[in-house]
């Protein structure tokens, strides 16, 4: 079988997410209720049988350490293979550079001996912030039947911030041939930073990289040797969310409570793990009154909750009222208080009759153990 | 092999429950979904591990399928261990024979040979029948103190219910003076939990005595224990007196699943400080449409309400449609209820399908109690479908 060595970059902090991501890592925010940004790039990666998973990591990675453990919950712990964590200064030596970086492929650089240990054939790149439901099994086939050198996920439509997005330009016969970093505006064709080649070509452009003293991957190594290389995109159809800035964070938040966009994201075949908690199911008393919400496990409400998606552990007092809102993992909202388009991080205690209102353009968020 | 282990615990799961009828045709009692998304099993095995017992054999006869794809390496309860964990144990051929379990006692007497492995000082039976919430530290602590040969369990039962139990007196050092099973004029309201701390040596013994002993029935309650009393063995009570429930019928099934929604349950199901562990489905958080209404009701993940839910217990994925109401019931993983259809006083198993504007059960409260409807496993029935309140189905 033609099997993956996956690797998810994990490290991307975009100050644009403000107080969500002082904490974390893009990869570790708390999206959907019960997950975590790296849990869809990880399922997918499980989800086509691949059981070899490095995660690149930088700096502030204890929440990630905390959330990933031994991969187990993702049937990642493993004797052969299985998850590994990466984090900077992992090797030492003369071929591994050691110490932090600052582009992807600069990160790779430094995990040469992880790559080059691994026996499969192929690698995947994922970023791990990037959400998505895709069959990475039909990327690869792809890639084997099209004879590509890069296969490249991208989405027709524009999805991210552009200023932390990359595009790119095809030629006649359907090849990459031009890549636009960071532009001002939108593009069309735009990457998901999802990337699969043979893991020999993946070592071969690291040493170029090095060689040539280049720390990008997309803008920097690929953009070079797009003439001497055959790199395809594969158009990915299905809903993505990428969390460049918390108005994108609100907004593709509160897209799953489209049923339409919750089918595509937690496809039955290709389901999404989470981290167990073990929490009971969520209690709803004589009073509650839900209405279009997404409800994780654990949470009591006694209040009422409208367009909203609480975490595991929630708790709504009687009388308060959640109104577009996400809160997440152990919040507390107590008695009278009224809520709108607010983003509480985990473990926010809200107390008594407190009002707070943001809107969808600027929701107000509160920072992780805060108490209003 | 394994290290000596202090104690350890063997779980009886091999019951069919045969009062649950068509809700363990599949598979035995312990592994019939119960709170939401449990399975019996669970509060036993996580009572273990939340009392510090690692090694846990679990004795398995009957339709056993269920119940060891559930278990599997015991991952979910922290059962797997490099010493001790979880250990599946159905009978199995010997060299010279071979035999089901003939009863509790000969299910322990045929895994004498696992549990000799561990080099146990004490053993603890339970069974996979219960709803409850223990620490059996507690009852060990007492069974040394005593120097107890055996100590059982026990809880305070209403004088008319007394007589479904093996009834016990006991003098104010808690020692037992008198043992009945099921007797027809109870002496007392203190009744066995079928839950015993046995010192292994005299266990050991007794259950050889026991096999070697053409005229028993090579049960606990009705062979090994009333033998050890009438022989002088050292025998304690341990009380218990939270909330402890027998799920042996289709009523009582219902009425702990009801219970479970009370704030005034004692056994919180939500308490981080004794959790019940389970095998958790990989399904997302649950969706409420905006036409739906929850109330006094738990909810698992991965379903999706457009429906009024009332006083229910909704296990993973269940679906209910636009307009469906569901009052008093309880729908196991999966099952699907039609936009219209009103699900009163019934349980669904796992997977069944209601068609719309169906009429499943009814409000009408029998004298001689509740009348719950039973839907089995994988039943789907059609649009406009009617099942009167007390059937089964299946």
């Amino acid at each position: 079988m033609n099997k993956m060595l996956g690797l998810i970059f994990a490290y991307s902090r975009y100050s644009g997410m403000r107080e969500l991501v002082a904490p974390r890592t893009a990869a570790s925010v708390p999206y959907a209720g019960r997950y975590r940004a790296i849990d869809f790039c990880l399922s997918n990666m499980v989800g086509a049988g691949i059981t070899d998973v490095g995660i690149i990591m930088r700096d502030s990675y204890q929440s990630l350490m905390d959330h990933l453990g031994s991969g187990k919950d993702w049937d990642l712990s493993r004797k052969n293979g299985g998850l590994f964590l990466l984090p900077p200064f992992s090797y030492g030596g003369e071929q591994s550079h050691s110490g932090t970086f600052t582009g992807k492929l600069d990160a790779l650089a430094g995990v040469t001996s992880y790559i080059a240990h691994s026996r499969e054939p192929y690698v995947v790149l994922a970023d791990g912030d990037c959400i998505t439901n895709i069959r990475l099994r039909d990327v690869l086939a792809r890639h084997i039947e099209t004879k590509a050198d890069i296969t490249v996920v991208c989405s027709k439509l524009p999805v991210g911030d552009p200023a932390r997005s990359i595009y790119y330009r095809f030629g006649e016969d359907g090849r990459i041939v031009g890549i636009d970093s960071h532009p001002e505006r939108a593009q069309e064709n735009e990457s998901l930073g999802m990337f699969i080649m043979e893991k020999r070509l993946l070592q071969r452009l690291i040493q170029l990289g090095r060689a040539g003293d280049m720390v990008h991957f997309e803008r920097g190594i690929l953009r070079e040797q797009l003439s001497s290389l055959r790199v395809l995109p594969y158009f990915h159809a299905g809903y993505v969310a990428r969390l460049h800035n918390v108005a994108m964070y609100y907004r593709h938040s509160m897209a799953i409570l489209d049923p339409a966009v919750r089918e595509q994201l937690f496809d039955r075949n290709n389901p999404i793990r989470a981290r167990v908690r073990d929490d009971a199911p969520t209690y709803y008393s004589d009073n509650a009154v839900v209405k279009n919400s997404l409800i994780a496990a654990g949470c009591r409400i006694e209040g009422h909750v409208e367009n909203s998606i609480l975490f595991r552990g929630v708790y709504v007092a009687p009388g308060a009222t959640v109104k577009n809102s996400i809160i997440m993992q152990e919040g507390k909202v107590l008695e009278n208080v009224f809520i709108s388009h607010v983003i509480a991080d985990k473990y926010v205690y809200i107390s008594r009759d407190n009002m707070l209102m943001g809107n969808a353009a600027y929701p107000v968020v509160i920072a992780k153990h805060s108490t209003v | 092999m394994y290290g000596k282990k202090e104690c350890i615990a063997m779980l009886l799961a091999g019951g069919q429950g045969s009062r649950l009828h068509v809700l363990t045709r599949h598979m035995a009692k312990p592994a019939v979904p119960f709170g939401g998304k449990y399975r019996i099993i669970d509060f036993p095995l996580s009572n273990c591990v939340n009392s510090g017992i690692d090694t846990v054999g679990v004795l398995t006869q009957y339709e056993p399928l269920a119940l060891h794809a559930y278990i599997g390496s015991g991952q979910p309860w922290d059962l797997d261990r490099a010493n001790g964990g979880v250990h599946i144990l159905p009978p199995y051929m010997r060299s010279k024979s071979g035999e089901w379990y003939k009863g509790t006692a000969n299910a322990i007497y045929q895994n004498i040979q696992f549990m000799e492995q561990f080099d146990p000082e004490y053993v603890l039976i339970l069974s996979g029948d219960h709803i409850y919430k223990m620490d059996y530290t507690r009852m060990l602590a007492l069974h040394k103190e005593k120097h107890a040969d055996c100590t059982i369990a026990v809880i305070d039962v209403p004088l008319d219910e007394a007589s479904r139990f093996g009834i016990l007196s006991a003098d104010a050092d808690s020692r037992i003076t008198k043992f009945v099973e099921k007797p027809r004029e109870p002496e007392s309201t203190l009744a066995s939990m079928g839950i015993y701390v046995f010192t292994w040596k005299v266990l050991r013994e007794r259950l050889i005595a026991d096999e070697n002993d053409p005229a028993s029935e090579n049960d606990f309650g009705k062979n090994i224990i009333p033998g050890m009393l009438k022989d002088g063995c050292r025998m304690y009570v341990h009380p218990f007196d939270s909330y402890w429930k027998d799920v042996g019928t289709i009523n009582s099934l219902w009425e702990a699943n009801m219970d479970m929604l009370s704030p005034k349950c004692p056994l919180r199901l939500n308490d981080p400080s004794w959790r019940i562990y389970s095998r958790n489905p990989a399904s997302p958080p649950h969706y409420v449409a905006p036409e739906g209404t929850i109330r006094h009701s738990m909810v698992s993940e991965g379903c999706t309400i457009a429906g009024t839910i009332e006083a229910s217990v909704l296990f993973n994925d269940v679906k209910v449609g636009r307009g469906a109401q569901v009052r008093y019931s309880i729908l196991m993983p999966g099952a699907e209820i039609g936009e219209d259809a009103v699900v009163e006083f019934a349980i669904l198993a796992e997977n069944t399908k209601i068609g719309h504007g169906a009429q499943i059960g009814g409000s009408a409260i029998d004298p001689l109690g509740t009348k719950i409807t039973v839907i089995a496993e994988g039943i789907a029935l059609p649009d406009g479908a009617q099942v009167a309140p007390g059937t089964t189905l299946g």
